[in-house]
C-alpha cells in the first residue's frame, strides 16, 4: 500500500490514489435518514471472515469477539453445546492433545480479552504528538472541525448556514469565511494556516503534509491515520461524495477537501500549542513500523484463535437444531397443497416470519410466501411527502425509474403542514423559538402548552404532532403513475413509470421464483412493510431493508396495481403465466411496530372480491395481536403471558411513547435464512430468528432463479445480520452506543454532545438481546445446483466463500443436509429431529424471555415425545 | 402543618437518593417504584402545603426557625419561606422532576446506570425543594451545592467516555465561581452593604444560569441521558440563579449600580446567545442557547423590577425548553417532513442583521460559530494563569511546604500577642501559601495523592490564616474546618492509594471506577466533602471561616474563598481523573503467554493445513 519514492527522485506520492485507499477504511452510512443495513467491515470482505475481524481489530482498535465471559456464560447456560464446542475444536486443532488443552483454556475461564490499541493508538500521529509534548491533537482540532462540517453539511436544522455552502467546496468556503471575516476563524488564526487557506485545497492539503510529515513515504499513513481519527463525519463525506443525491440540500462536498480542513486545522492547532517547537514528523528520527497494510493477513494470536473457537461453537449450538429441523421436514412425505382462497406474500424479512406462521394457523386456506420486500419492482419513489425521490429496492441495485406519487384531489386541511399555524408548528422542534424576540413571545405564550404536551405525552402517549404519522393512518387516496407514456425521462435520467411488458417480466420473475404460479386463489395480498416510531432518529433503520430503509407500501401496492392490470395480463399471458380472471391482487402494508396492516386501492376491487378480502382481515386482526403477544415476550418491561389483546394495546402504545426507546426489537436474534418451499420450514417455531424466502426447486433445474433469488436475499440479509453483528460485538466502534444521550447533528447523524464525532452502526438498544451469530443461508436444492447458483454471482459468492455467511443446502431429493466448507459441499451427519414441541405458537411464545430451543408447534406425533424447555 | 409536610417533600427525596446510592435497593423495578414514589410525595406534599397556604389567605409565611449551629454570633438557621414566587416556583420544579422521572423510568430501562441516574435526580428533587424555599441565604447555598454536584454528576453519567467527563468538569468550574459569589453574600447576608452583596449575588446567578460570559457550558453540558438534559439545562438548573436574584430581590433593588450591571449582563447575553442558537448544527446545542438567550432576558426584566413578568418567563422558558429537549430525536423525522410540505428541501438563511450589508455576513457568522470565544476568552482568562502558577511553583514545592510549617509554627506562637495589623499581615501570608498549595496540587494531577496531600496543605493553610486574621483568634472555626477537611482528604489519599500507590502517575481519565468501586466511593466522599457538600462539616466550616474573616478584610475573604472554591475543584477533579474514564490495564495479563505455550505451534500447523 505504501509508496516507495521512484529512484528518478520525482514526485511519487499520488494524492488522490491515496485518498482513495485510505477512503476504503471508512464506514459507508449516509444520512440518518437513509440508514441502510450493510456489512459494517464491507472493506474487509475479501479476507475470511475470522482473519478480517483481526485485521479490523487491529485498524480500528476494536474488539475481535464477544469477551470470553460471554461464551463461558452461554456455554453455562446451555447455549453453546458441547458437541458443538468439539466441533469448533476439530476443526481450528489438529491434534487431540491440543484440543484438549485449548478446551481446558476455555472452560477455565482463563482466557485473556485479546485488547487492540488501533492504528490511531500507536501509529505515526501517537508517536509525533507524544514527541512534541503530547499534544492532544485530536481533542484541539476535532470540535472546531465538526463544528465546521456541521454547518457545511447542514441539512436545515441551524437557521443561518454557512455562507455559500450551496455553491462551494468545504475548504473553498472555510477559505473564504477566514479570509473575508476580521474575526479570526479559530483555529486558523495563525499565520501559516492562514497562509494554506489562500492555496487550492490540493495544494494546501500537500503543503500541510510537507510541514507535519515532510517524508513522502509516510503520506500515506499519516493520511489513512488522520483520516481514521474521525470516521464519522469523513465517512458520510466520503459516502455523498460517491454517491451525489444523498443529501436534500446539495453540497460539493469532498474527502479530499475535509482532510486539506483538517490539516491546516490540525497545523493551527499545533502553532498555537507548541509554538516554535512544532518540527515535522521525520525529524525527531522515528522509525515507525510501516509495513502494516489494513488488508494484509493478520497474524492472529492464540486468544483470537480460541475467541473464534467458541464463536464457531455458538454459532453451530444454533446452526446444527435448525438444520435437523429441515432434515426431518424434509423427509417427511409430500403432501399436495389444496387450493387455496388466498395467498399473502411477505417480505423475507425475519420479523414476517412469525406472521406467517400465524396466519397458516389461523386460517389454512391462506397460502403465504415470502419474496424480497421490494417484490420485484425496483425504483425511485417519491411520494406526497417526500421532498425528494428515494430507492425502494436493495442497496446493489441502481433502478431506472421513476414512480411519482401525486393527490388526485385538494389535499385536505390537515395533510397540509403549511396550513398549521406558525404557533404550533413553534411548540414542536421549529427554530423559530430559538431567536431573541419571536423566542421572548413564544417561551411565554407556549410554556403552558409544552406544560400540557408534557403531561399528555407522559401520562397518556398518543400522536404530537412531532411525530410522523404511523402508516395506517397515511392517506392513500394519492395515486402515482405506473405505466409511463412514451419514453420521456425525468431530469435525472429515470424512465417515468414502466412499460407492460417490463412491469410482466417483474411480475412473472416474482411469481416463478416463488412458485406461486397455479391453483390461482381468489384473492393475493402483498404485504410490504414498514415500522411507525417516535422520538426515534434510526426509524429508517426500522423498515424494510430491500427497500432500503424505506416503508415498502408504494412496492406492494404497485405490484398489487401492475398484476390487476389488463395489459399486464395479457402480456403474461403471452410468457405463459394466465392469471384467471377471478383473482385479484391487493397491495397492503404491515406495520411491524404496531402490528397493524392497511390495505390499500380498496375501492377499486371488484365486489365480487369483497367477502374474500373481508375473511382475510378479520384472521389479520387475530393475528396481529397473537404477533404482539410473540413479540413482547422479548420486552423486559412487559409481563411474561401477557394474552393477545393486551398485547396489542401496549405495542401499539409503544408506538406512540416519546419515552420509548426499544419500539420494537427489529432485526435482533436475527440468524439465519432458508430459501425454499414453505413445507421445508412448515410448522417450526423458528422464533423470528430467520428470514424466509419462498424458492421452488423443482422447476429450477439449473438454478438460475435460485442465483437471482440469492442475489436480493444474500446482500440484504448479510447486510442486516453483520451489522447486528458488529454492533453488538463493539458498540463503542463499530455501533452507536447507547442511544440516551444521542444529540440530531444537521440531519444527518447523532453524536454525543455537541463536538462529538457523527456515529455510525446501530445503538445498543436495538442490539442488546441480539446473540451475534452469522447468518446461516439453507437453500432447498441439490448441492451442486446450489454450489453452481451460489458461484454465478461473484459478489454474493464471496460473503459465501470467505465465511461471512454460511451457506448449506437440503437436498430435496433426499433430505440430506450439506453445508458449504473450504470450497466445496460437505455432507453433514448426525443431525437429529427436534426434540421440543408445544401445541401453538402461543404456548411457544410463553416459555420465557430467551432464545427458544428449536422446535414445532401444532404436530402431534413429535409432541409426544416432547418436554417443556 | 405547613412545615412537616415541607420538610417531608425535601427530605424524602433526599433520604431515599442516600439510600438508592447505598446500594440498599438494586433490581431495576425496585429503583423505578422507589424513585417514583419519592417524586410523587414530595409532590404531594408539596402541593398540599401550597393548598393549606392558599387555604389559609395566600400570604407569605415564614416556618419557625429552627437553629441548627451557633457559634459566636455565627448562626445557622433552617427556615422555610412560602410566598407567590416560591410558590410558583415550587410547582414548577415537582411537575417538571415529576414528568422527567416517569419519562425515565422508561427511557433509562435496561441502562447499566439506572440507579445512579435515579439517586442523582432525586438528590436534586431535594436540592431543588431546598433552593426553592430557603428562608436564608445559608440554606439556600444548601441546595445550590447540591444541585451543582447533582449536575456534575449527571453531565459525567457516561463516565467512560472522556468527553462527557470533561464537559461536567467544565461546567463545575464555573459552578464554583458562581459558589464563591454565593458563599460570600452569604456571608454578607447581614450587612448593609447592598452593593457589594447585590454584585456577589449577581456573579453567583451569572454562573449558575450561563449568562456572559458563562454561556459555552449550557450546550457543552447536554452529555448526559436527554431527560436529564432536559430537566437540568432546559428547565431547572439554568433558571436557579434568576430565581436566585428573584427571591433576594429586597437586598439588591435599590442599588443602581447592581440592576444596571443585570440588565447589561441580560441583554449581552441575550444577543449573543440568540446568534450562537441560529448556527448550531445540533438540536439539543440549538435549544440550550435558546433557553440560555431568555435567562438573559429575565434577567432584564429582573433588573427592570417585573418581577411578576420575569417569574411567568422563567416557568414558562422552563416548560417549553424541557418539552423541546424531550422530543429532540424527532427532529429527523420532523423537520423532513416540514421540508417536504414546503416543496424544497432548505431555506437557505443567512444572519438577519447582515442582509443590507453583504459583507458583514461572514463575520457574523464566524463570531457565532465561534461562540463568541467566550470559552477561549474564560479559558485564557482564568485557568491558564492558574495553571501556569501550578506549573511554576511544582518545582519549588518542597521549599513551600517547610516555609509553611516554619509559618505556622511562628504564627501560632505570635499569634495572641501581635498587633492586629501585623496579624493581618501573616494572615496574607497564609493565604498566598494556601493559593501555592492549591497551585501544586492544580500542578501535579499526574501523582493523584500528592495533589490531594497539597489540597489538604492548602485547607490548613486557610485554617491557620482565618486564625490569625479573626479579631478574636477564635480557633474553633479554623480547627473545624481544618480537622474536617483533613480527615476527608486522608479519606481521599485512602481511596486513591488503593489504586494509585503514592508515587505512582496516572493518565487523566484512568478510570479506575471500573476496577475498585470501594475506593471510588471513599474518594467521591472525600471530593465532596472538600467541595463543601451540605451534611458534611466542610461546609459549615467554610460558613464559619467566612464569618470570622468578613468582619476584617473583604479583599482577604473574597481571596479565601477563591482558594475554597479552587480546592473543591481540584477534589473533584483528582477523582475524575483517577476514577472516570475508560479503564485500560497497563499490561496485559501474563494468562496471555501461558495459553500461547499451552497449545504452542497449533496454529501454525492448523494455517498449514488450511493451505
Amino acid at each position: 500500500m505504501l509508496s516507495l519514492p521512484r529512484p528518478d527522485g520525482g514526485p511519487s506520492f499520488d494524492l488522490d490514489a491515496a485518498l482513495q485507499r485510505a477512503a476504503h477504511w471508512l464506514p459507508t452510512q449516509g444520512p440518518i435518514k437513509d440508514f441502510v443495513h450493510h456489512n459494517t467491515l464491507h472493506a474487509f470482505e475479501g479476507m475470511k471472515f475470522h482473519e478480517a475481524t483481526s485485521a479490523a481489530a487491529r485498524l480500528y482498535g476494536a474488539r475481535v469477539a464477544m469477551p470470553p465471559a460471554f461464551f463461558l456464560d452461554a456455554y453455562r447456560a446451555g447455549r453453546i453445546s458441547d458437541s458443538a464446542l468439539d466441533r469448533a475444536l476439530a476443526s481450528t486443532f489438529a491434534n487431540d492433545d491440543q484440543r484438549a488443552s485449548a478446551r481446558a483454556v476455555l472452560l477455565s475461564g482463563s482466557l485473556v480479552d485479546p485488547k487492540f490499541p488501533g492504528r490511531l493508538g500507536h501509529g505515526l500521529r501517537a508517536m509525533w504528538t507524544d514527541r512534541l509534548g503530547g499534544v492532544a491533537l485530536q481533542r484541539r482540532s476535532h470540535p472546531h472541525l465538526f463544528r465546521l462540517y456541521g454547518g457545511y453539511l447542514d441539512q436545515g436544522l441551524s437557521t443561518w448556514h454557512m455562507p455559500d455552502a450551496d455553491s462551494k467546496g468545504l475548504f473553498d468556503c472555510v477559505a473564504s469565511l477566514a479570509a473575508s471575516s476580521p474575526l479570526p476563524l479559530l483555529p486558523f488564526d495563525t499565520s501559516s494556516a492562514r497562509a494554506l487557506l489562500r492555496l487550492p485545497a490540493r495544494d494546501a492539503l500537500l503543503a500541510a503534509l510537507a510541514k507535519t510529515v515532510g517524508r513522502e513515504d509516510w503520506y500515506e499513513a499519516y493520511l489513512l491515520e488522520t483520516i481514521l481519527a474521525q470516521p464519522g463525519w469523513l465517512g458520510l463525506a466520503a459516502e455523498c461524495e460517491r454517491t451525489p443525491g444523498l443529501l436534500l440540500a446539495p453540497r460539493k462536498i469532498t474527502l479530499l477537501d475535509c482532510v486539506a480542513v483538517t490539516l491546516v486545522a490540525e497545523l493551527g492547532c499545533l502553532e498555537r500549542e507548541v509554538g516554535t517547537r512544532l518540527a515535522p514528523l521525520d525529524t525527531f528520527g522515528l522509525s515507525p513500523s510501516l509495513d502494516s497494510d489494513p488488508a494484509a493477513r493478520p497474524v492472529r494470536t492464540e486468544e483470537e484463535a480460541l475467541l473464534s473457537v467458541w464463536q464457531d461453537a455458538l454459532e453451530w449450538s444454533y446452526y446444527e437444531p435448525l438444520l435437523g429441523a429441515l432434515q426431518a421436514n424434509a423427509a417427511r412425505p409430500h403432501v399436495a397443497r389444496p387450493k387455496s382462497t388466498a395467498w399473502a406474500f411477505f417480505c423475507i424479512d425475519d420479523r414476517s416470519a412469525s406472521l406467517r406462521r400465524y396466519v397458516e394457523e389461523l386460517d389454512p386456506n391462506i397460502a403465504t410466501f415470502a419474496t424480497a420486500g421490494f417484490f420485484g419492482l425496483d425504483f425511485f419513489y417519491r411520494g406526497v411527502d417526500d421532498a425528494i425521490a428515494g430507492k425502494h429496492c436493495p442497496a446493489p441495485i441502481t433502478p431506472q425509474h421513476l414512480i411519482v406519487e401525486r393527490f388526485e384531489g385538494p389535499r385536505d386541511a390537515e395533510q397540509n403542514e403549511n396550513g398549521t399555524p406558525w404557533w404550533r408548528r413553534a411548540l414542536s422542534l421549529e427554530a423559530h423559538s430559538n431567536t431573541f424576540l419571536r423566542g421572548w413571545v413564544l417561551s411565554y405564550a407556549l410554556g403552558l402548552g409544552a406544560a400540557l404536551r408534557l403531561a399528555a405525552s407522559v401520562l397518556r402517549p398518543s400522536l404530537a404532532p412531532v411525530t410522523v404519522p404511523p402508516l395506517s393512518t397515511v392517506n392513500s387516496h394519492a395515486r402515482f403513475k405506473l405505466l409511463r407514456d412514451g419514453d420521456a425521462r425525468s431530469p435525472e435520467g429515470l424512465l417515468l413509470g414502466y412499460s407492460p411488458e417490463e412491469l410482466a417480466d417483474r411480475v412473472a420473475a416474482v411469481l416463478r421464483s416463488t412458485g406461486a404460479d397455479r391453483d390461482w386463489p381468489e384473492l393475493v395480498v402483498l404485504f410490504g412493510h414498514g415500522a411507525s416510531s417516535v422520538n426515534n432518529p434510526y426509524f429508517a433503520a426500522y423498515n424494510c431493508g430491500a427497500c432500503s430503509g424505506r416503508v415498502g407500501a408504494p412496492n406492494a401496492r404497485a405490484f398489487a396495481k401492475a398484476a390487476n392490470r389488463p395489459e399486464v395480463r395479457a402480456a403474461l399471458r403471452e410468457k405463459g403465466l394466465a392469471i384467471p380472471d377471478d383473482t385479484w391482487f391487493v397491495g397492503a402494508v404491515y406495520d411491524t411496530t404496531r402490528d397493524e396492516a392497511t390495505y390499500f386501492d380498496l375501492e377499486r376491487m371488484p365486489d365480487r372480491f369483497k367477502g374474500a378480502l373481508a375473511n382475510l382481515q378479520r384472521s389479520f386482526e387475530k393475528v396481529s395481536a397473537l404477533n404482539a403477544a410473540e413479540r413482547c415476550r422479548r420486552f423486559d418491561s412487559v409481563p411474561e403471558r401477557i394474552s393477545p389483546e393486551r398485547a396489542l394495546e401496549h405495542v401499539r402504545l409503544r408506538s406512540v411513547s416519546l419515552f420509548e426507546p426499544r419500539p420494537e426489537y427489529n432485526h435482533a436474534t436475527n440468524a439465519s435464512c432458508v430459501v425454499g418451499r414453505r413445507a421445508l420450514t412448515a410448522s417450526l417455531f423458528l422464533d423470528r430468528r430467520t428470514f424466509l424466502s419462498s424458492y421452488e426447486p423443482g422447476r429450477d433445474p439449473h438454478g438460475e432463479i435460485l442465483t437471482s433469488v440469492l442475489a436480493a436475499v444474500i446482500p440484504v440479509c448479510a447486510g442486516i445480520n453483520l451489522e447486528y453483528y458488529f454492533s453488538r460485538i463493539d458498540p463503542r466502534i463499530y455501533g452507536a452506543g447507547t442511544k440516551l444521550p444521542h444529540n440530531i447533528n444537521g440531519l444527518l447523524g447523532v453524536c454525543n454532545g455537541i463536538e462529538g464525532d457523527l456515529l455510525t452502526g446501530l445503538p445498543t438498544q436495538m442490539t442488546e438481546i441480539h446473540d451475534p451469530i452469522r447468518l446461516l443461508v439453507v437453500v432447498e436444492q441439490a448441492p451442486d445446483v446450489a454450489l453452481l447458483a451460489a458461484k454465478r454471482n461473484p459478489s454474493v459468492f464471496e460473503l459465501v466463500e470467505n465465511d461471512w455467511v454460511r451457506y448449506a443446502c437440503v437436498d430435496p431429493a433426499d433430505g440430506e443436509v450439506w453445508l458449504y466448507e473450504r470450497g466445496e459441499m460437505v455432507r453433514v451427519h448426525g443431525l437429529a429431529p427436534p426434540t421440543w414441541a408445544w401445541p401453538t405458537s402461543l404456548d411457544a411464545a410463553r416459555q420465557g424471555r430467551e432464545n427458544l430451543p428449536m422446535g414445532v408447534v401444532g404436530r402431534v406425533e413429535v409432541a409426544r415425545e416432547s418436554r417443556r424447555p | 402543618m405547613i412545615e412537616p409536610l415541607l420538610l417531608l417533600s425535601i427530605l424524602g427525596p433526599l433520604v431515599l437518593a442516600l439510600a438508592l446510592s447505598l446500594r440498599l435497593i438494586t433490581s431495576e423495578r425496585a429503583v423505578a417504584y422507589v424513585a417514583e414514589s419519592a417524586g410523587a410525595m414530595s409532590a404531594f406534599t408539596s402541593l398540599a402545603s401550597v393548598v393549606i397556604w392558599l387555604a389559609h389567605g395566600a400570604r407569605p409565611l415564614l416556618t419557625a426557625p429552627h437553629v441548627l449551629f451557633e457559634h459566636a454570633g455565627y448562626r445557622f438557621t433552617f427556615q422555610l419561606g412560602l410566598d407567590d414566587d416560591s410558590v410558583i416556583f415550587l410547582i414548577l420544579v415537582q411537575f417538571t422532576t415529576g414528568m422527567v422521572l416517569r419519562f425515565s423510568r422508561f427511557y433509562l430501562h435496561r441502562e447499566p446506570g439506572f440507579r445512579r441516574f435515579f439517586a442523582t435526580v432525586l438528590m436534586f428533587q431535594g436540592a431543588m425543594c431546598v433552593l426553592t424555599l430557603a428562608a436564608n441565604l445559608d440554606l439556600m447555598f444548601a441546595g445550590w451545592e447540591m444541585v451543582g454536584f447533582s449536575s456534575f454528576l449527571l453531565i459525567a453519567f457516561y463516565w467512560e467516555r472522556h468527553s462527557p467527563v470533561r464537559n461536567a468538569l467544565k461546567t463545575y468550574s464555573v459552578y464554583r465561581v458562581a459558589d464563591m459569589g454565593m458563599l460570600l453574600a452569604a456571608g454578607l447576608a447581614e450587612t448593609s452593604n447592598h452593593r457589594a452583596l447585590g454584585l456577589l449575588l449577581l456573579l453567583a446567578a451569572i454562573g449558575k444560569s450561563a449568562q456572559f460570559p458563562f454561556s459555552f457550558w449550557v450546550p457543552r453540558a447536554m452529555e448526559g441521558p436527554t431527560p436529564s438534559s432536559a430537566l437540568f439545562y432546559g428547565a431547572l438548573s439554568v433558571h436557579a440563579g434568576a430565581y436566585l436574584l428573584l427571591r433576594t430581590a429586597h437586598l439588591w433593588d435599590d442599588v443602581t449600580l447592581v440592576r444596571i450591571c443585570m440588565a447589561a449582563v441580560g441583554l449581552v447575553t441575550a444577543t449573543l446567545c440568540s446568534m450562537f442558537a441560529r448556527v448550531q448544527p445540533t438540536i439539543k446545542g440549538q435549544v440550550g442557547y435558546a433557553s440560555v438567550t431568555q435567562v438573559g432576558i429575565i434577567f432584564v426584566e429582573l433588573a427592570l423590577g417585573l418581577r411578576a413578568v420575569a417569574l411567568a418567563h422563567m416557568v414558562c422558558n422552563a416548560l417549553l425548553r424541557c418539552y423541546q429537549l424531550l422530543v429532540s430525536p424527532s427532529a429527523v423525522a420532523y423537520l423532513l417532513r416540514r421540508q417536504a410540505s414546503a416543496g424544497s428541501a432548505q431555506r437557505i438563511g443567512h444572519p438577519r442583521y447582515a442582509r443590507l450589508v453583504r459583507s458583514w455576513i461572514s463575520p457574523l457568522y464566524v463570531f457565532a460559530l465561534s461562540e463568541g470565544y467566550l470559552k477561549d476568552t474564560v479559558k485564557l482568562a482564568i485557568w491558564s494563569p492558574l495553571r501556569r502558577l501550578g506549573r511554576l511553583v511544582l518545582p519549588w514545592r518542597t521549599a513551600l511546604l517547610a516555609m509553611g510549617v516554619l509559618g505556622t509554627t511562628i504564627a501560632l506562637a505570635l499569634a495572641p500577642r501581635t498587633s492586629h495589623r501585623w496579624a493581618l499581615v501573616v494572615g496574607w501570608g497564609f493565604i498566598a501559601q494556601a493559593l501555592l498549595c492549591s497551585g501544586t496540587g492544580l500542578g501535579s494531577w499526574r501523582k493523584p495523592v500528592h495533589a490531594m496531600a497539597w489540597v489538604s496543605a492548602s485547607s490548613i493553610a486557610i485554617a491557620a490564616a482565618v486564625f490569625v486574621i479573626s479579631p478574636a483568634h477564635d480557633t474553633f472555626a479554623g480547627a473545624v474546618y481544618a480537622a474536617a477537611v483533613a480527615m476527608l482528604c486522608a479519606l481521599g489519599i485512602a481511596g486513591t492509594s488503593m489504586v494509585v500507590p503514592g508515587g505512582r502517575s496516572i493518565a487523566r481519565f484512568a478510570g479506575f471506577s471500573e476496577v475498585h468501586p470501594l475506593a471510588t466511593a471513599l474518594t467521591l466522599v472525600s471530593a465532596l466533602g472538600i467541595a463543601g457538600f451540605p451534611l458534611l462539616p466542610t461546609f459549615l466550616g467554610e460558613d464559619l471561616l467566612l464569618h470570622d474573616t468578613l468582619r476584617v478584610s473583604m479583599a482577604a475573604s473574597v481571596l479565601i474563598t477563591g482558594v475554597l472554591a479552587l480546592n473543591g475543584y481540584l477534589a473533584v477533579r483528582n477523582f475524575a481523573f483517577t476514577f472516570l474514564g475508560e479503564h485500560r490495564p497497563e499490561e496485559p495479563s501474563r494468562r496471555g503467554a501461558q495459553v500461547g505455550r499451552l497449545i504452542e505451534g497449533s496454529l501454525e500447523e492448523c494455517r498449514t493445513a488450511e493451505t
